[in-house]
């Protein structure tokens, strides 16, 4: 959390996140171009580079959207979602790359301008084999630059959480467009059969985890749509500092423990939609796990000078059961805590 | 925020599964293997 502007907040976490994906990196595009160069000896470096970044880009990619769904499987993948917005900008310079070559070696040197005949040299939309898979290959391209373009949280607090994560869902329409581009445009040429069987596979592994994650996550969901108060579960089942996550009304609700009180608050951070259940109170404020933003837990709000808040609930105790009324007061309304009786 | 989100979820999902005869029919085009 921080109320003045710093550019980058670089720390060792981050430096050695940075490099291991440069360095991955970098050696992707090495194997890769090595490898087309050794099996076809007869192209030229450009054309290598093109399948080097290409290649490295989409594996990368899959990374990318893996990170989500293995992050709600196992709590253990966290560390890689910290700075997931770093390997999306890696993979938008990747993309970027062999998109440049590409428009160069294969459309360069004409007497049309290269961005005209990218988007016009093929003309069989109702076939396969002469479908212009270059057209979504420029649409993901777009989609990578705008995303990478605003990964910063300068962006995050400019357009607001919900708009930047509505924004940052295209990644997926940018994925689809991909696996359009490869399937109709490289896997019809002169690649390896096998190919087909990799972007398949990539492409059922992505659907995959998501089905799984979400199976997993509706566990957790109930679909209730009571609009009275609604029982949670009894008070000693929620451990002292820490919170019990239910959904309420097609909302997730925290409801934490502290100081023989109970209060309830969104279970979603203001900065990232982070689980704020699944964070503690430190110092009287609940402590998002994600990133650290905190928020008083009677009144939602986060400490002063800091201006976030979240949705808090209504809550009681009754013969020791913690009852939530699912109807949510505005962020940052004061809601007195139940007072657990020994 | 979560409503939504699951609805998202939900149909990204979905549209995930639809990529994979896309890449069937490319490979059928190709003329298999």
């Amino acid at each position: 959390m921080s109320h003045s502007y710093r550019a980058i907040g670089w720390n060792p976490q981050k430096r050695a996140y940075d490099v291991v994906a440069g360095v991955v990196a970098a050696a992707s595009v090495a194997l890769v171009a090595g490898g087309t160069w050794w099996r076809m000896p007869q192209v030229t470096i450009e054309t290598a580079l093109i399948r080097g970044f290409g290649v490295t880009a989409l594996l990368l990619l899959h990374v990318i959207l893996s990170i989500g769904p293995l992050c709600r499987l196992d709590r253990r993948f966290l560390p890689l979602l910290y700075n997931r917005r770093h390997l999306g900008v890696v993979m938008f310079l990747l993309s970027a790359a062999h998109g440049g070559f590409a428009l160069v070696q294969f459309h360069g040197g004409g007497n049309v301008s290269p961005l005209v005949s990218v988007l016009t040299t093929s003309t069989g939309w109702l076939t396969i084999d002469r479908f212009p898979f270059q057209v979504p290959g420029v649409i993901a391209l777009l989609i990578l630059f705008v995303m990478a373009a605003t990964s910063h949280d300068f962006w995050l607090r400019t357009l607001t959480a919900p708009v930047w994560k509505t924004l940052h869902m295209s990644v997926y329409a940018a994925y689809g467009c991909l696996v359009v581009h490869v399937s109709l445009g490289a896997l019809q040429s002169e690649v390896p059969a096998t190919t087909g069987l990799l972007v398949m596979a990539g492409a059922a592994w992505v659907a995959t985890l998501h089905s799984w994650s979400a199976f997993a996550e509706a566990g957790t969901d109930r679909t209730a749509t009571a609009t009275t108060w609604t029982d949670v579960c009894h008070v000693d089942q929620i451990p002292e500092k820490r919170a019990r996550i239910a959904c309420l009304a097609g909302e997730r609700v925290a409801v934490f423990k502290y100081d023989d009180q109970v209060s309830a608050i969104s279970n979603v951070c203001q900065h990232q939609n982070g689980p704020l259940g699944e964070g503690k109170i430190v110092g009287g404020c609940v402590v998002c796990p994600w990133h650290g933003y905190e928020y008083r837990p009677e009144t939602g709000a986060s400490p002063p000078p800091f201006v976030e808040a979240v949705p808090t609930f209504r809550v009681r105790i009754v013969e020791g059961r913690v009852q939530v009324d699912p109807r949510p007061l505005p962020p940052g309304t004061r809601v007195a805590p139940a007072r657990i009786e020994r | 925020m979560i409503r939504p989100l699951r609805r998202t979820h939900r149909a990204v999902t979905a549209l995930l599964w639809l990529l994979l005869p896309v890449v069937a029919l490319a490979i059928a085009a190709r003329g298999g293997w």
